[in-house]
């Protein structure tokens, strides 16, 4: 059986998961990562990595569902385990909160997150802006540790890593049998996706270390993450826009929207900005295409385009996008003349 | 003139301190407020608390501490939403209690926010638990508390003397027309109570900034704090699991440091990466209740009152009420207070 050669294109977190996965599962492939970033300098690295999922609108509930718990489970199982630190996987309790009542009060993942219940009035005296909350305990998974623990998973399969831009799929033809394109935005051009748009999320990052609880508006605006080493406070959803330097008048109004919500904040310390883009579209894409140019074939799985969701549904989505590879895997192993893609 | 002096300068004689300060400055013609101890922040008691708020299981012999702890905590919680909250040593932690069978719930889970219990998701985390509670509650640590009370204070001009106090003839002939005696578990000194005892205690403090939640084990058999838990503060984390009744060793020792490390890294793996930061030893100042009530001593020709709040581990919980009902004797005494002039 000869080895079957799989780029992935992208070192974010899809990128780095699904090359993870499919050396757990598929047997006889070699894996290359690819991309132009690494860490820290990804978008994964920008975002909280709160596992509150985002409703696509294109994509069916109960797979979503399963996305979420399946993401949940894994980073479960980490944070339980002495690989938690390492990994940057922590548990955090807090509360999502709301200006008005919502028409559905338990949201689809409430059973995935651990001890899901409406807040108490007591509870929401906290937040006398706000009428009613849900209270939960979740995962935070952050990119800065989690990535590299990854990538070393990637290397301790014999995968390998490396830097390069590439700029068109057919670059990674013939050397590779199967292309997972894991480019986020940069599929607007690798797979000329015009559906594929930035939202652009600005941050900051500061020093608050006796905030213990995550706090959420429900609009998904305002939030305050604590994290291993610092807190995140958010944020912005900019549609279109591709700027990537922070705006120091949005990091005072970000600034001021979260010590309403939390006053010690004001004496938060070490603020640091930082912009993302996260990658959105109406749904994930993940799907497979074979590539075609005259008697040129390439099988690409394309595994992108999680908006808001990255953290909170990569590993659902990178355990589907290998079966897709493994798909694409049983098909060039099958001795058929013709390809039935 | 009217001089109250408080010895000890923990939690309970700095918020006593201040809060007769507040309630009667403006009240009395002249008040003078004097904080006389052998030990400040950070060589008190109250320094090496954790500062959970969380009251023992059971409820209190006397029912009056239950009020006390609902209005501690009634009053923190009002202070959660100001700016300083984290300057006064003050945040909300939510956490788990560990118990390996069915317990009832405490009398106080009605007053903590949140309370539930455990699923099984969140018990499987556990193994060596089968039964559990989620709540939460308050932090409140010793150390940034008694600077904030000390700077509170000395705005309002409250004196702080360090020195040792022998007895509480030797204040009255200073002057002193009201004694408040929050000398915790020391109280014997000044007047012998063989109710008291010193309930030692000895932690780790660990920086291990993943860890929100507070995990508090019981083990019924071997009674309360002899069973591992971890409480993480406004930046360090408290790992402990020491409770030796009549203990007045303050040293650090091997084998409860061994104890505490191995029950606590059973309960929580990641903690073996934990960098140690210090370890310390206290007295819990044990009492089967609280004691807070008035006594007239009489020093030759003059009358002074003497006041004694001196509590059980829980000291934090009271401390607020223990200086309310205070009040309440020294509002009821103020007719007497003429006569009470030396």
């Amino acid at each position: 059986m000869d080895t079957v050669r799989i780029a992935v294109v992208g070192a974010g977190v899809m990128g780095l998961s699904t090359a993870v996965c499919i050396s757990n599962m598929v047997p006889g492939c070699s894996i290359t990562v690819i991309s132009d970033k690494f860490t820290p300098e990804t978008t994964s690295d920008v975002a909280a990595g709160m596992l509150i999922p985002p409703t696509y609108p294109d994509t069916p509930i109960q797979k979503q569902k399963q996305w979420f718990k399946d993401t949940f489970d894994h980073l479960f199982a980490i944070v339980n385990s002495a690989e938690a630190e390492d990994a940057g996987v922590i548990m955090v309790s807090g509360w999502q909160i709301f200006r008005s009542i919502p028409t559905e009060e338990v949201p689809y993942w409430a059973d995935v997150v651990l001890g899901f219940r409406k807040m108490t009035k007591d509870e929401l005296k906290k937040f006398p802006q706000h009428v009613f909350g849900h209270a939960f305990t979740t995962l935070k998974c952050e990119g800065p540790a989690y990535l590299p623990w990854l990538q070393k998973r990637v290397k301790g399969s014999r995968g390998l890593i490396l830097t390069q831009r590439i700029e068109d799929l057919w670059e990674l033809h013939p050397s590779f049998d199967i292309v997972v394109n894991c480019s986020g935005l940069g599929s607007r051009q690798l797979a000329g996706d015009s559906k594929i748009f930035p939202v652009r999320g600005q941050v900051l990052k500061v020093q608050a270390p006796w905030v213990k609880h995550f706090i959420r508006d429900s609009s998904g605006l305002t939030y305050i993450y604590p994290g291993v080493s610092n807190v995140t406070l958010g944020g912005t959803r900019q549609k279109g826009d591709w700027n990537l330097s922070p705006d120091a008048e949005i990091s005072k109004e970000i600034l001021s929207r979260c010590c309403a919500l939390e006053p010690s904040l004001r004496g938060a310390y070490d603020l640091r900005e930082k912009v993302g883009l996260r990658p959105s579209r109406p749904g994930v894409r993940l799907e497979k295409e074979l590539l075609a140019q005259g008697s040129r074939r390439l099988p690409v799985v394309h595994h992108y385009g999680h908006g808001s969701g990255g953290i909170a549904m990569h590993w659902g989505t990178a355990l589907e996008a290998t079966r897709l590879v493994n798909e694409c895997v049983q098909v060039l192993r099958t001795p058929a003349p013709k390809s039935k893609l | 003139m009217m001089r109250v002096v408080v010895i000890g300068a923990g939690v309970i004689g700095l918020s006593t301190a201040l809060c007769i300060h507040e309630r009667y400055r403006s009240v009395l013609q002249s008040l003078e407020v004097m904080v006389y101890a052998d030990r400040f922040t950070p060589l008190t008691t109250t320094d090496v608390a954790a500062g959970l708020w969380q009251p023992y299981l059971s409820e209190p012999s006397n029912p009056q501490e239950a009020n006390w702890n609902q209005q501690t905590f009634n009053y923190l919680l009002s202070l959660i939403g100001s700016p300083n909250a984290a300057n006064m040593g003050l945040a909300l932690v939510s956490g788990y209690n560990l118990f390996r069978e069915a317990v009832p719930d405490p009398y106080w889970k009605d007053i903590v926010l949140g309370f539930r219990k455990l699923t099984v998701r969140e018990l499987d985390m556990f193994p060596d638990y089968s039964y559990g509670w989620f709540n939460t509650s308050l932090i409140l640590e010793g150390r940034k508390y008694l600077q904030w009370l000390t700077e509170r204070l000395t705005e309002r001009g409250v004196k702080f003397f360090l020195r040792k106090v022998e007895s509480f003839q030797e204040v009255a002939r200073e002057g002193a027309d009201v004694i408040i005696n929050c000398t915790g578990v020391w109280a014997g000194a000044l007047q012998p109570d063989p109710l008291l005892q010193p309930g030692r205690g000895q932690i780790i403090k660990v920086d291990a900034p993943w860890l929100k939640h507070f995990i508090i084990t019981h083990d019924p058999e071997r009674g309360i704090y002899k069973s591992p838990y971890i409480i993480p503060g406004l930046q360090a984390t408290t790992l402990g699991g020491i409770f030796q009744l009549g203990n007045w060793s303050e040293t650090n020792n091997i084998p409860d440091h061994n104890t505490i490390w191995e029950g606590c890294c059973r309960l929580e793996p990641t903690l073996k990466d934990a960098k140690i930061i210090g370890e310390w030893s206290g007295f819990r100042p044990v009492r089967p209740q609280v004691r807070l009530e008035r006594e007239q001593l009489c020093f030759g020709s003059s009358n002074t009152e003497g006041m004694f709040p001196t509590q059980g581990s829980n000291q934090h919980l009271l401390h607020w009420q223990a200086d309310s009902l205070l009040l309440n004797h020294l509002r009821s005494l103020c007719p007497g207070w003429l006569y009470l002039n030396k």
